[in-house]
């Protein structure tokens, strides 16, 4: 067990950014996780097996695609969420309501240690010895969405945990997606509830990836090789046609085509119908 | 029209070839009396109601169809999905052959039929698919429609796909001024050049003909190159068709550019040339 | 009496000698022709018959055979109007030279004698040429088709009455030859130039690609709205 404080350099970046980030972190297993990119998944302790394989599916998809799964060690989602995310080795973080000596929910010291053997790590705020109380849960919460880019809630019944998880989401200016659910069931309540306040709604592991694979784009303008920099510039959200483009750079139409295919091979812009294109 | 002049840019026509275009005229009926032999390569575009007869020739006395007219020169159908679709099946064979044989009572006639094929059509059956100036008002199922009419063994015998999109008033009055054909025609008949001198011993005159054998003979691709093609046919979904199509065209774009071997950046352009293969005839 | 005559039968490009061979003798007037004719060579018989007469000849009623061969080739078409009229005139004595034997003849006759243009003089022109003809006499009207091969002499008669004449050494028919440069110079170059077509740089570069590879091209986008702009 390690203890990192916050002016030491492993401590996480993301949870810099957050207000009432915690002054320490009792950390075991792989630290190198914390900075990675990832997602939390979180729901109802009470899950509905709708709600479990929807964890399932999620888990195990996105920490294939390379997305660390962060969540709270409790039963229902959260333990559905670790176990599968663990069939890719080193993928998974367990935020901790109380010390790790008082591992809660007992039934879950197996999970706590198969984490452990994935290369996967479990974090705390609290002193090992720390016994779990009510107040405590709640507040690791902010830790779990605070150490991660977006947030994926399951499940979640009205004014329960994962509600709380959601809120701080939005609150810490992250991303929050959400399953729907059937509107008679009450396990889908806050779910559906956030959907129409304006969540991003998911039905695959496809959504989420393509949601920050577009983002990657946008925000990653360092990717593009220097030679084809000009064309990429010309093209924006507006449609472009190749003679336009030819035209405004003064290059002839082989290089142009070149640079056009190159850009979209690497998925930087999109052709549309009518031979013009866009920035992806 | 664009593909009205492409007669203007081939390549000039040898003694032997007018020779053997009149030929074929002559018996049609169609040379005019102040020609004594054809010097352009003809041009003919029959209209859509043609049917398979004269499109590849017979009648009781068989006479030589459309495609043989079109002979050395350029066969071009407007509105291809408005042919009838066993008209364009009958010329299958004929397009990739170079040659037709008709069939008769008293035996069978054969006519030479080595053409390119033009052919245009419209992106979807009001024709604003994908414009940006007016809204297309077709469903997905009636474009899927329209461009099934076109069957794949059909456009699996054309290299190059482009779409051509209208040009706006305002540009076209300040742009500078334009190539002539003649200008055009010196790289076109540089680069047959190239080809006519490497195909001397295979029998064939031009890159559209290479055979897969000849391709593995005389498209070699360096790794780079290979590894691109590797890459957009991964990410642009393109059929395995495509590939032979790619490789000719890739070729003949080097020729163009006197390079003996065949690089990247050909094989980018040539792929920019089958996009509509995903675009349109994918979903 | 018996003559013959040389033509030509086109099937496709290929083509077949063949004899006109005319027999005319006294008898119960009638005319046959055999030899695997269709029914627009039978029908010659009353275009040859109407266009000897208008000619200036007389044509008495007496038996006539032709016999087309070999007899195995089917003949179609009007172009063996003028060697049947020539064998027949030829039988009747209206010819007197030996001459005819060596020369190959087409055209189809018009009711007062003139010779119409017919299909397909130039390959037979070829196909002559390869047989070894040297003298070829055909309708006025195609004699420069066929004049850009060399080595064989195209005669290009106006009427039945002037190959007669010509056959009897009373008149001369004149051959011209043209020289494929001459065609070239005389050609009109093509009508339509690219400098024509604004903007469009991409499918330019595509059709030049599609000219200098031979392959086969689809434009695809509004053609008629390119038209209003590019035409």
């Amino acid at each position: 067990m390690k203890i990192i404080k916050k002016e030491d350099k492993a401590y996480p970046q993301k949870l810099l950014e957050i207000k009432d980030s915690p002054n320490q972190l009792y950390v075991e297993g792989n630290i190198d996780l914390l900075n990675n990119k990832s997602i939390a998944i979180v729901g109802s302790r009470l899950a509905t097996e709708y709600g479990k394989s929807c964890a399932k599916l999620f888990a195990n998809e996105l920490s294939k695609q390379g997305f660390t799964i962060i969540s709270g060690l409790a039963v229902g989602i959260d333990a559905t969420a670790h176990i599968y995310s663990m069939e890719e080795q080193g993928k998974t973080i367990a935020v901790l309501g109380s010390g790790f000596n008082k591992i809660f929910p007992e039934e879950n010291y197996y999970l706590y240690k198969e984490i452990l053997e994935n290369n996967g790590c479990i974090i705390s705020e609290y002193e090992p010895n720390t016994e779990k109380s009510k107040e405590n849960f709640p507040k690791r919460n902010r830790i779990i969405s605070g150490l991660s880019m977006g947030v994926l809630l399951v499940e979640a019944r009205y004014g329960s945990g994962g509600a709380i998880t959601a809120k701080l989401a939005i609150k810490q200016n992250k991303d929050l997606f959400c399953i729907p659910n059937r509107i008679d069931e009450k396990t889908g309540y806050n779910t559906n509830l956030l959907i129409k306040q304006g969540a991003n709604l998911v039905t695959t592991p496809q959504d989420i990836i393509d949601f920050y694979e577009e983002q990657d784009i946008q925000e990653n303008n360092l990717q593009i090789p220097k030679q084809y920099e000009e064309i990429y510039n010309l093209i924006g959200q507006l449609p472009i046609t190749i003679n336009e483009i030819a035209k405004t750079t003064n290059k002839q139409i082989p290089e142009v085509s070149e640079a056009l295919f190159m850009l979209e091979i690497e998925g930087l812009i999109k052709s549309i119908p009518g031979n013009k294109y866009i920035r992806k | 029209m664009i593909a009205k002049r492409i007669p203007s840019i081939l390549p000039d026509l040898s003694f032997e070839e007018a020779l053997e275009i009149t030929k074929i005229h002559s018996i049609a009926g169609i040379l005019k009396e102040d020609i004594p032999i054809i010097i352009n390569r003809p041009f003919r575009s029959p209209h859509h109601t043609i049917s398979a007869t004269s499109l590849v020739g017979g009648g009781r006395i068989p006479k030589p169809g459309e495609i043989s007219l079109a002979h050395y020169g350029v066969l071009f159908l407007d509105e291809l999905p408005e042919f009838n679709q066993h008209t364009l099946e009958v010329m299958r064979g004929p397009l990739e052959d170079g040659i037709v044989t008709i069939s008769r009572v008293n035996g069978s006639l054969t006519y030479p039929c080595n053409f390119m094929f033009v052919a245009s059509m419209n992106p979807c059956p009001c024709g604003y698919y994908g414009s940006q100036d007016k809204e297309c008002t077709c469903t997905m199922q009636a474009i899927t429609k329209y461009m099934g009419k076109i069957s794949g063994p059909l456009l699996d015998r054309i290299d190059i796909q482009i779409e051509v999109t209208p040009v706006k008033y305002e540009k076209l009055e300040n742009s500078n001024k334009e190539e002539t054909s003649e200008q055009i025609k010196e790289r076109v008949n540089k680069a047959r050049e190239i080809q006519r001198a490497r195909y001397k011993e295979e029998k064939i005159y031009s890159n559209s003909s290479l055979t897969p054998k000849l391709i593995e003979k005389y498209c070699k691709l360096d790794s780079k190159s290979k590894n691109i093609l590797e890459i957009a046919f991964n990410k642009l979904g393109l059929s395995a068709r495509a590939y032979g199509r790619i490789l000719k065209v890739a070729r003949t774009i080097a020729d163009l550019e006197g390079s003996k071997q065949i690089t990247k950046s050909h094989i980018a352009e040539a792929i920019g040339y089958r996009n509509l293969d995903k675009k349109y005839w994918k979903n | 009496m018996l003559s013959t005559v040389k033509t030509m039968a086109l099937h496709g490009l290929e083509g077949f000698l063949i004899d006109v061979q005319v027999d005319v003798s006294a008898g119960m007037p009638s005319w046959d022709i055999v030899g695997l004719p269709d029914t627009s060579v039978k029908e010659a018989k009353e275009r040859i018959r109407t266009a000897i007469k208008n000619s200036g000849y007389e044509l008495f009623s007496r038996k006539i055979v032709i016999n087309l061969a070999p007899a195995n080739i089917k003949k179609e078409g009007s172009i063996y109007d003028l060697p049947m009229a020539i064998g027949i005139l030829k039988s009747i004595d209206v010819i007197y030279t030996k001459q005819t034997e060596n020369i190959l003849m087409i055209g189809e006759l018009s009711l007062n004698g003139n010779l119409n243009h017919i299909n397909g003089a130039l390959p037979i022109c070829i196909e002559a040429k390869k047989m070894g003809i040297k003298k070829i006499i055909m309708p006025k009207q195609n004699a420069k088709e066929a004049s850009i091969i060399s080595g064989i002499e195209i005669l290009g008669a106006y009427d039945l009455s002037e190959v007669v004449h010509y056959l009897n050494n009373d008149i001369k028919i004149g051959s011209n030859h043209i020289t494929w440069e001459e065609c070239l110079k005389s050609g009109k170059k093509y009508p339509l130039d690219f400098s024509e077509v604004k903007g469009q740089e991409n499918v330019k570069r595509a059709v030049e690609i599609a000219a200098a590879g031979g392959h086969n091209c689809l434009l695809i986008g509004s053609p008629r709205l390119g038209q209003n702009y590019d035409s």
